[in-house]
């Protein structure tokens, strides 16, 4: 197999800050890192933008299907060939808990698959300090060299001070002013944070204590619908044969539930309350053609229309629920009942 | 055994810290001091670390004697004030060090110490990092953190480590001592650095060819820091920064949101 050269070169903070945001979050997470390619085999991440991370709480160090499926669309998107995909898994590595492990490891497509390609965590130990002579060379003669007495002060101030030393130790002693000023306001930002979210959590309960409040001082419970007595009765006095129509809940279907229709007699005093149903009773009685009405509930429809295929005309109203058929008068259709 | 310690919880920011000075140097241990409470229930609650500088340096050990142990957590629990947000008194509970391209196991010496440790302190726990390992065949990198304790089994017979279990607890904002801790390390890093010069600039017999030399070693290896430590962190700390000016607009945008919901109800 042909020799792959890229390697990820990340430094120690980005790969902790990476592991921060995992151990924070209770779930898989996923982002994005930015970096640059340097050169053509090298890519160094920073703690930035461009390569797609992604922490699982899984044991396989591998990229799974939809990995494989998100990091092609990115490619596309981001129409950067080289994207690389970073992975890191936690595990447990004894039972107690006392030890864990972390895995972290790079992807990228080359030749139609993807490989492995290693990570390179960049630290100080990899820069190979010098070390200082601590002797001089056995050589007088150098030390008392007319060359090397003329040209001396070009390296050294007043004194003994080399000035390369100075300034390097000036741009340092800067360098570590400026990181400290930068922390100081990245800790303000942090408490800032934390007091905004303080305050969210106390705005979310005082609101969550309103409702409940109000949900408690309320007589009834909003589950219980309440029966139109009236209504049951009418219908019980009317319609005797047809209990489906003392129904009170619906199927999504908008059939009626008959287990759930109501069969209780109210014991309403007709004559007083309802005294129209009476007159109507009185009518009935006529030998008025019996017509049927459709009924026009929502989703009956399907069922009238099988009934008339089966050509059943004298079938009555049955308590089979889906297939009822509602008997009228024809001549007092304002009573009848449409839903 | 009675009084020791049941668990480790150990805050992530504080986390953050150990990591970031374990994956600092392959070429070296580190090691710093645990701070925080022990509750009653035996368990320790580490809330932030304390890097520590070495005046001996050696590449394979880094414990320092319980003596100097003693007086650093002193000189830690005075200057860094380290009261938390809730206004407790944190005191140092443990140690930490890192095992670059090694087991995360104690070595025998690891456990020695720990002993002396828990000598003074029988709840000081021990921390230990294992980072810089690789697996050549799959090239997965690895790293691994242990908790643990020493033990007795009889007297005079040698110390083993006992295993304590050790959780990571979230949270997400970064403490102000787990800050200031992060960005002690190349200041730690540069004062060494300077030492060793100093130390080797008053020796009066070099010529100023080995002076200059060394001058350019100092340059170098404090280049080499500002390139592998101080910029790398300096680069998290903006975009940490940028990061919470992004939360903070957010939040505020909720909190008038919420503000409004409740004064209107």
């Amino acid at each position: 197999m042909e020799e792959f050269n890229t390697t990820v070169r990340i430094s120690g903070f980005a790969l902790s800050s990476l592991m921060f945001h995992h151990l924070n979050s209770d779930a898989d997470v996923e982002g994005l890192i930015l970096g640059e390619s340097v050169g053509e085999e090298n890519c160094r991440i920073t703690d930035s933008q461009i390569d797609h991370i992604q922490f699982e709480y899984s044991t396989r160090q591998q990229m799974t299907f939809m990995e494989q499926v998100v990091h092609q669309n990115m490619r596309k998107i981001l129409s950067n060939q080289e994207l690389v995909f970073m992975l890191l898994t936690p595990s447990q590595a004894t039972a107690s808990g006392s030890t864990h492990r972390l895995e972290f490891s790079a992807f990228i497509w080359h030749s139609s698959q993807y490989i492995n390609i290693p990570i390179f965590v960049s630290n100080l130990g990899n820069l190979e300090q010098q070390d200082y002579w601590r002797v001089s060379g056995t050589c007088p003669a150098l030390g008392r060299s007319e060359a090397v007495n003329q040209h001396r002060t070009q390296f050294f101030c007043s004194g003994d001070d080399l000035k390369e030393v100075r300034n390097i130790s000036s741009m340092n002693d800067a360098l570590l002013g400026e990181m400290q000023k930068v922390c100081k306001e990245v800790e303000k930002s942090e408490r800032a944070v934390e007091k905004l979210q303080e305050d969210l959590k106390q705005l979310k309960e005082a609101i969550k204590e309103h409702y409940e409040k109000n949900e408690t001082q309320k007589h009834a419970s909003p589950d219980e619908p309440k029966e139109n007595v009236l209504l049951c009765s009418a219908l019980r006095m009317l319609f005797p044969d047809a209990p489906s129509l003392r129904t009170q809940t619906l199927t999504v279907q908008g059939l009626p539930v008959l287990e759930l229709c109501c069969n209780t007699d109210h014991n309403v005093d007709i004559p007083t309350k309802l005294p129209l149903i009476l007159e109507n009773q009185h009518t009935r009685k006529d030998t008025a053609p019996r017509l049927r009405k459709k009924c026009l509930v929502a989703g009956y429809s399907q069922r009238l229309k099988r009934k008339r295929k089966t050509n059943d005309t004298s079938e009555s109203a049955s308590d089979s629920g889906s297939d009822t058929e509602i008997e009228t008068n024809g001549q007092n259709r304002r009573i009848s009942p449409t839903f | 055994g009675a009084g020791l310690v049941s668990a480790v919880h150990l805050e992530s920011d504080a986390f953050l810290v150990c990591m970031n000075h374990a994956l600092s140097t392959e070429k070296e241990e580190v090691m710093g001091l645990c701070i925080g409470e022990v509750d009653t229930n035996r368990i320790v609650h580490i809330h932030s670390v304390i890097i520590l500088r070495r005046s001996d340096k050696r590449k394979d050990r880094v414990e320092i004697s319980p003596e100097q142990l003693s007086a650093a957590s002193t000189e830690a629990e005075i200057s860094f004030e380290l009261a938390d947000m809730t206004g407790r008194p944190m005191r140092v509970v443990g140690w930490y060090h890192s095992h670059p391209h090694i087991t995360v196991w104690p070595s025998h010496v690891d456990v020695r110490t720990q002993a002396m440790y828990q000598m003074m302190d029988q709840g000081f726990v021990g921390l230990i990092f294992s980072c810089f390992i690789e697996d050549k065949n799959t090239k997965t990198g690895r790293v691994l953190y242990t908790c643990f304790q020493s033990v007795q089994a009889q007297k005079g017979s040698e110390y083993e480590r006992i295993e304590i279990p050790i959780h990571v607890v979230p949270h997400e904002a970064i403490g102000k001592v787990c800050l200031e801790s992060a960005v002690e390390l190349p200041r730690i890093l540069c004062q060494e650095e300077q030492d060793t010069y100093r130390r080797i600039h008053s020796l009066t017999h070099l010529d100023p060819i080995t002076k200059i030399h060394n001058g350019s070693v100092f340059t170098k290896n404090l280049c080499s820091q500002m390139s592998a430590i101080s910029g790398p962190l300096l680069q998290w700390l903006e975009d940490r920064l940028e990061l919470n000016k992004h939360s903070i607009i957010k939040l505020q945008k909720e909190k008038e949101r919420l503000t409004q919901e409740l004064a209107s109800l």
